[in-house]
């Protein structure tokens, strides 16, 4: 929570996220920060690893969702996160590809010269595989993998991440020489849609989604042995050991207790009776380690505050920046012409940085969590203020700008007393414009670890539930129109009554 | 060119659209600077180190007047003296004897311009222009957008002001009549030089070229019409 002390509204947002439900009061437990995937599988394994460091004493937070791979890896690298849920092939192929590793015995030491550490394998294997729906990969007569050589026209749509690594389908195509060409990156959940629907005809599966049961699919046949082992392990940082001993030993006796059947049939009660997740990890700890563990449940009025406070915290400070920043770069560019064009020219190219993009490329300068995502909402609200403001100035009107000269006013009480005042509603309809926009583009930043109301539609997305993403959208709509109309109070107090309902600035 | 503007009297800059003498007017207060040659105030070349102090000593007025549309009436005159720090006590007594110099009734001080007539905010930024007492006046058609009977109130208004100051005045317009009226001397522009300066009878009497006595004619001819339909 270094970065926290920064940002003290996002810091009470987390401090109340991070508040333990039930288990672990009192005033010296260890803070441990345990991250997820964006897949219900980790987000489940994220809750028993939390939950676990709780009930080992520990004052623990999950960041769910957090993203892919990379990012969880390099959060955890750079302690951001203490541990998180991972696959040992995963490790092998993607994190650490390329570095020669002789064995899966050989993985620890290589870890550990990273600093992190990894346990025994949990006890299930989430292999990839291709999937098709039963009755399609029958009617066509495909078993395995290789069957798909004489269909090249089948469409296909594989997940973001397996369309982009090394072990995924780049080189699978090589390895079975696969000819189709209609291949298609979406969201993991999205594609069981699309391929339950007809739209897509392959798709890429882990060996543990529920999903393959539910919507009647076949995981084909992997003949050529491409797909390495995917063991899930936890992974943490080595001073975590010494940092909380027990928290350790409470994800080691996590090891070898979940097989396979187990966790696809707890993905299956989070993806197809609605569970929570945390409430399918409680479940499965009370009954395999003993004890009584609970999911932490939060209402929804508790759910829509802290939601409300992050959005709030996320939009407010990076708004506020934006103001402080903005004003001053517009009144330069006005002042400053051959400046002007620069900065002009700058906040313009800012702007045309796909928002998602922008938010992703703030974590290896930022981190996760809210600070990268403050700053991408920051420089994304720039360009409407720095522009308004230069606008605004530029249409004072000729006669009235000369007369404040002619006064002999100097040029700060100018600016200050006739220029600003004269563009203030420029300037505000700028910041209203920003901060609509800054609403809506922060639902994006708990794709980056930062909460706000896009996480429930995250989840919501994740789990097809759009009762949970009406309940992030629909707030973020509310919020949008309350900025819009705190705006028109504060135009109504701020312009002279000689200035407002459009009243030329020339009159 | 040339000109001199004697202390004390008023000049008149004639001359029709685009001869130049808004922007002469204009390179006095220092809102244009010279591409060569210098504009001397006092005795001393305007330099742009110079400019705000002399920018103090002279009274500039526009047509439209120019006012701060987000500043109220008492706002609009006061602002260069609140700047300056003076005194409330003595803002507030100059204030008034402006208004009532300038002809404005103590109820219109907090209007806005918008909220107020042409000839209102004519007298408003006159009183602007005077409030830190300054040695000159510059007005740049300062009755132009006024209707006829309002001007001419103004007209005679305006003079028993410049009067009674004894201010130095230099006023732009094309209107030979309002020149007759108020001007000592006449400076007659054509393409940005100045063809004859002097008083009005003279140029009348002894023009410098046909273009001199076309441009004084000119304004004459309509009134001629307007006395012979009236007959």
């Amino acid at each position: 929570m270094r970065r926290a002390s920064l940002l003290p509204g996002i810091a009470l947002a987390w401090l109340a996220a991070a508040a333990p439900p039930a288990y672990g009061q009192g005033g010296s437990e260890v803070p441990v920060v345990v991250g997820s995937k964006s897949f219900t599988e980790s987000v489940i394994l994220g809750e028993m690893l939390r939950q676990a460091a709780d009930a080992a004493g520990a004052r623990a937070e999950h960041r769910s969702q957090m993203g892919g791979t990379r990012i969880l890896w390099n959060g955890l690298i750079a302690g951001e996160i203490d541990a998180y849920p991972e696959y040992t092939g995963t490790l092998l192929q993607e994190i650490l590809a390329g570095t020669p590793v002789a064995e899966a015995d050989g993985l620890e030491g290589v870890l550990a010269r990273r600093g992190i550490r990894m346990t025994r394998p949990l006890g299930f294997e989430n292999s990839y595989a291709l999937g098709m729906r039963a009755d399609h990969a029958r009617s066509l007569g495909i078993t395995r993998i290789s069957d798909l050589r004489a269909h090249p026209t089948l469409s296909m749509g594989f997940s973001n991440e397996f369309l982009d690594r090394g072990d995924g389908w780049r080189g699978l195509k090589a390895a079975y020489g696969l000819p189709q060409a209609n291949v298609r990156g979406l969201d993991h959940d999205l594609a069981y849609r699309g391929v339950a629907s007809g739209a897509l005809d392959v798709i890429d599966l882990y060996t543990t989604d529920a999903e393959i049961v539910f919507h009647d699919l076949v995981a084909l046949e992997d003949d050529a042995g491409y797909f390495p082992g995917y063991q899930a392990v936890i992974l943490y940082r080595a001073d975590l050991a010494e940092r909380a001993p027990a928290v350790v030993a409470a994800f080691r006796r996590l090891t070898g207790t979940l097989d396979a059947t187990t966790m696809s049939r707890l993905n299956g009660q989070v993806k197809i009776e609605g569970a929570s997740e945390s409430a399918a990890a409680a479940g499965f700890l009370s009954r395999t380690l003993g004890g009584r563990f609970e999911g932490g449940e939060r209402s929804f009025w508790q759910r829509l505050k802290i939601r409300t406070l992050e959005h709030l915290g996320l939009v407010g400070i990076s708004l506020s920046a934006a103001i402080v920043f903005a004003v001053p770069l517009g009144v330069l560019a006005f002042r400053k012409p051959a400046l002007g064009r620069w900065i002009l020219g700058g906040a313009g190219i800012l702007q045309t940085v796909p928002s998602l993009a922008l938010f992703v490329f703030m974590i290896p300068l930022l981190g996760i969590g809210a600070p990268p995502a403050v700053m991408a909402l920051f420089l994304y609200s720039l360009l409407p203020i720095v522009q308004n403001t230069y606008a605004g100035l530029a249409d004072v009107p000729a006669p009235i700008r000369e007369s404040a000269i002619a006064l002999g006013l100097p040029p700060g009480a100018r600016l200050r007393k006739i220029e600003l005042p004269l563009a203030t509603r420029s300037i505000l309809a700028g910041i209203k414009t920003s901060a609509v926009i800054n609403v809506g583009t922060a639902t994006l930043a708990a794709l980056i670890g930062a909460g706000g109301y896009g996480q429930p539609i995250l989840t919501g997305i994740r789990l097809a539930d759009t009762g949970l993403i009406l309940e992030g959208a629909v707030p973020a709509a509310v919020l949008a129109l309350a900025v819009q109309a705190g705006f028109g109070l504060v135009e109504r107090m701020l312009l002279p009554r000689s200035l407002r309902n459009g009243a030329p600035a020339g009159a | 060119m040339d000109l001199r503007i004697p202390t004390g009297e008023t000049t008149v800059l004639l001359g029709e659209s685009g001869s130049g003498k808004s922007t002469l007017l204009r390179l006095m207060v220092g809102l244009v600077s010279p591409d060569e040659g210098t504009v001397a105030f006092e005795g001393h070349p305007l330099t742009p180190a110079s400019l705000s102090q002399a920018r103090r000593r002279m009274g500039y007025v526009i047509q439209e007047g120019g006012l701060f549309p987000h500043m109220t009436v008492r706002a609009n005159v006061t602002v260069m003296a609140s700047h300056l720090r003076w005194a409330a006590d003595r803002i507030l007594a100059r204030l008034e004897a402006l208004a009532g110099l300038a002809g404005l009734e103590a109820g219109l001080l907090d209007r806005y311009p918008g909220e107020l007539s042409g000839g209102q905010r004519q007298r408003v930024s006159l009183m602007r222009a005077l409030m830190l007492d300054p040695r000159v006046l510059l007005l740049d058609e300062p009755l132009g957008a006024l209707d006829p009977v309002i001007r001419r109130r103004l007209q005679r208004e305006l003079k028993g002001i410049f009067q009674s100051l004894g201010k130095t005045v230099v006023m732009v317009t094309h209107d030979v009549a309002e020149a007759a009226f108020f001007a000592d001397r006449v400076v007659l522009m054509r393409n940005g030089r100045i063809l004859q300066q002097g008083r009005l009878a003279e140029l009348a009497a002894r023009p410098a070229d046909a273009y001199v006595s076309e441009f004084i004619n000119a304004q004459r001819a309509p009134l001629e019409e307007l006395e012979a339909a009236l007959r």
